[in-house]
């Protein structure tokens, strides 16, 4: 499922396809678990609750919000919300007790027991994972390195939560009273 | 049903015209199964009024037919529609070869006809054993040249009759020959509920002619089923004077001051003939309250403004059909407002009894209302209507491609597209409301149609106030949503749709703004 994001986050490609920095930590997160799968899902759930309310709600109920303009601006919000929200799926879970720690955090925690248990006691092994470990937490916390793919990830949830607003709209507005034409007439 | 309408002279042709405007509005209970067959009988063959009248009935025609003629050709029926009733000429009706369509063919035809020349007085002159008639002719009508303003044997048949109904009366008899007349008689029939209604007045030359004629020539039809017609007949007394003639226009044949002795004549006539027992309704409509129209003998320089007398003749026309009278004699009706408006008051909406709003009023203002937003806001006059709302868009009625084409422009040429101003030999819609308004004496002033007034002044007796934190029902935004959600239960997006849903918008519309308080 982690594929659907390669055309937007050629990061995380280059890494799971050639290796690279944090290979276990971004394999254990985005492809063993099922966050992609979950993100894309979130990115058409989304736009599927924003186009009820539009159509159904304000387009049947208000003439003046079934207007173009109007349905742009509301297209824009969805982009913006699936985008924060993909952010916040991913990066949220954040917490220094790592049985508290949820999302990219819980699971980059997992992939340092995993890796330790590998080790088999080697201490110089094990430090060298203990501050991978950290550098990778670093760089999600402070925005940069690797966190370029969370935040390409997002962009992509938010370009794919703008088509499926398109596709809802279309097919929604024809059950609505003021919103036959909007987007299109057709 | 079928109604034989015969409007006799320029006040039958005016008010032929009124009832055309009215019938446009969709009037309730005059569906399609409702069929008029106008017939205009004026000597003056280019009368300008006449001229008018023609052109309000040809332009109804064409829309209805555009509308509704495929459909009632499979069985349609229309009840709630402007535009239903139908209105058929009669060579239509009876497919006979008669040369015009809403007109009686029954003049001089171009040819400089004098009276002496109809009655043959030249022969006479010659014709030693006729002088006795000759005599009796020179003793009942005036001799005076044909310049005098007396005149009455050398009187121009070409214009009509001038103000003679003892010229007119005798010309008139040749009418049951004319082979319009024979044509009607060949194919009424009041067994099948045809009907028969005249319109005249009573104070001019061709109307208070005829209008007998016509009573006599069915009433004494060898056929039972012409004989035992149903018959209403609008008598319209006095409503206009007319000033002293320009240099050019006449040599005032035409005597105002008459008018009043001449009805008297006519009533007394047509009580003591016994001939208001051979119809079946009369109404009686006049107005005391005189205008001075410029004085015009006929022709095509004969228009006079329409006139709220000649808008209420015509809802007798109105009141007879819906009031199904039958074969008894002698009823007659009048028609009054609840106040007395001298100019320059006028009269308006609320001045009418509830009788009339049922009548035809609601129905004449829920179209002005309807054509006043298609005017201001579909075709964009005033506030031009965005193309993605449901109803106008390609969703639905697709109006962008529409408008200005095929019945669209047919209607904006009903109504007349600049609002009845700055425009020769006007017949329109607008122009009908604004002649009514123009007058020095009683003034009807219903509506403010114009674009530069919004649709919550459009009722001329009650502009619409906005209140805090609330819309008017007249507000060009609650009426597209009103038409969004009626265009949203359409099964089709005909144009003979587009027009029943604003219908049936402006009913609505225009109720919640009669009781907007």
């Amino acid at each position: 499922m982690e594929k659907i994001y390669y055309w937007g986050c050629i990061g995380l490609k280059d890494v799971l396809e050639n290796g690279g920095n944090y290979l276990e930590y971004l394999y254990d997160y985005f492809v063993a678990s099922p966050i992609c799968l979950i993100l894309f899902l979130l990115s058409a759930l989304l736009p599927l609750m924003i186009a009820m309310v539009y159509y159904f709600v304000g387009c049947n109920k208000f003439s003046a919000v079934a207007k173009r303009s109007i349905w742009f601006v509301v297209a824009l919000l969805t982009m913006a919300i699936s985008g924060f929200t993909s952010n916040f799926v991913m990066m949220s879970g954040d917490n220094d007790n790592s049985n508290n720690a949820k999302g990219i955090f819980g699971y980059s925690y997992k992939t340092t027991d995993r890796l330790v248990a590998d080790a088999n006691g080697n201490e110089e092994q094990i430090n060298t994972i203990y501050e991978e470990a950290d550098s990778y937490r670093a760089e999600l916390r402070e925005h940069c390195g690797v966190y370029s793919i969370v935040a390409n990830i997002s962009m992509c949830n938010a370009l794919y939560s703008f088509i499926w607003f398109c596709l809802f709209s279309i097919v929604f507005k024809r059950f609505t009273i003021h919103g036959r034409a909007i987007p299109v007439t057709w | 049903m079928r109604l034989f309408l015969f409007g006799i002279g320029g006040t039958g042709a005016r008010v032929i015209r009124s009832l055309t405007m009215m019938l446009a509005s969709g009037i309730n209970g005059l569906d399609n199964s409702v069929e008029i067959i106008p017939i205009i009988i004026d000597y003056d063959l280019s009368n300008g009024d006449k001229q008018r009248a023609l052109d309000a009935l040809r332009g109804y025609n064409k829309i209805h037919s555009q509308l509704y003629k495929s459909g009632e050709q499979n069985g349609a029926q229309y009840a709630d529609h402007f535009f239903m009733t139908r209105l058929r000429s009669l060579r239509e009706v009876t497919g006979d070869n008669l040369p015009r369509d809403y007109e009686l063919f029954f003049g001089t035809a171009g040819s400089n006809m004098k009276f002496s020349d109809y009655l043959g007085v030249g022969t006479l002159r010659t014709n030693t054993p006729a002088k006795p008639t000759l005599d009796l002719l020179t003793a009942l009508y005036d001799e005076s040249d044909a310049n005098d303003i007396d005149t009455e044997l050398e009187l121009d048949l070409t214009v009509g009759f001038k103000g003679h109904p003892n010229v007119g009366s005798v010309v008139f008899h040749e009418l049951r020959s004319t082979n319009e007349m024979k044509s009607f008689f060949g194919t009424y029939d009041v067994a099948k509920g045809d009907r028969v209604f005249i319109v005249s007045s009573i104070f001019g030359g061709t109307g208070s002619s005829g209008f007998p004629e016509i009573v006599k020539s069915i009433r004494n039809h060898n056929n039972p089923n012409v004989r035992n017609a149903i018959i209403g007949a609008s008598v319209v007394l006095p409503y206009f004077g007319l000033s002293q003639p320009e240099p050019g226009t006449g040599v005032g044949a035409i005597d105002p001051g008459s008018f009043q002795s001449k009805t008297v004549a006519a009533l007394n006539y047509y009580e003591t003939s016994k001939l208001n027992s051979e119809v079946d309704a009369i109404y009686y409509i006049g107005d005391e309250n005189i205008d001075n129209y410029d004085y015009h003998e006929g022709s095509s320089s004969q228009m006079n403004k329409a006139h709220v007398a000649e808008l209420v003749a015509a809802t007798s026309i109105v009141d007879f059909i819906k009031r199904g009278v039958t074969r008894q004699a002698g009823n007659a009706f009048e028609f009054g407002i609840k106040e007395e408006r001298k100019a320059p008051e006028s009269i308006k909406l609320d001045d009418f009894y509830s009788g009339s709003n049922q009548l035809f009023l609601d129905d004449l203002s829920v179209f002005a209302l309807a054509m006043k937003y298609y005017r201001d806001v579909v075709c964009g006059d005033r506030n031009q209507i965005s193309s993605t709302v449901a109803f106008y868009s390609n969703t639905e009625f697709a109006l962008a491609g529409k408008l200005r084409k095929g019945v669209f422009s047919d209607i904006d040429g009903f109504l007349g597209n600049d609002y009845g101003h700055n425009s020769q030999h006007v017949w329109g819609f607008y122009s009908w409301l604004n002649e009514m308004l123009d007058h020095n004496g009683h003034k009807l002033a219903l509506y403010l149609e114009e674009s530069k007034h919004t649709l919550n002044d459009f009722l001329a007796y009650k502009p619409l106030k906005k209140k805090m934190f609330a819309s008017l029902p007249t507000d060009d935004s609650n009426i597209n949503s009103l038409m969004s959600k009626r265009s949203a239960k359409s099964s089709g997006f005909s144009d003979l749709e587009f027009f029943k849903v604003l219908r049936d918008v402006a009913k609505q519309v225009y109720a919640e703004a009669k009781n907007y308080k």
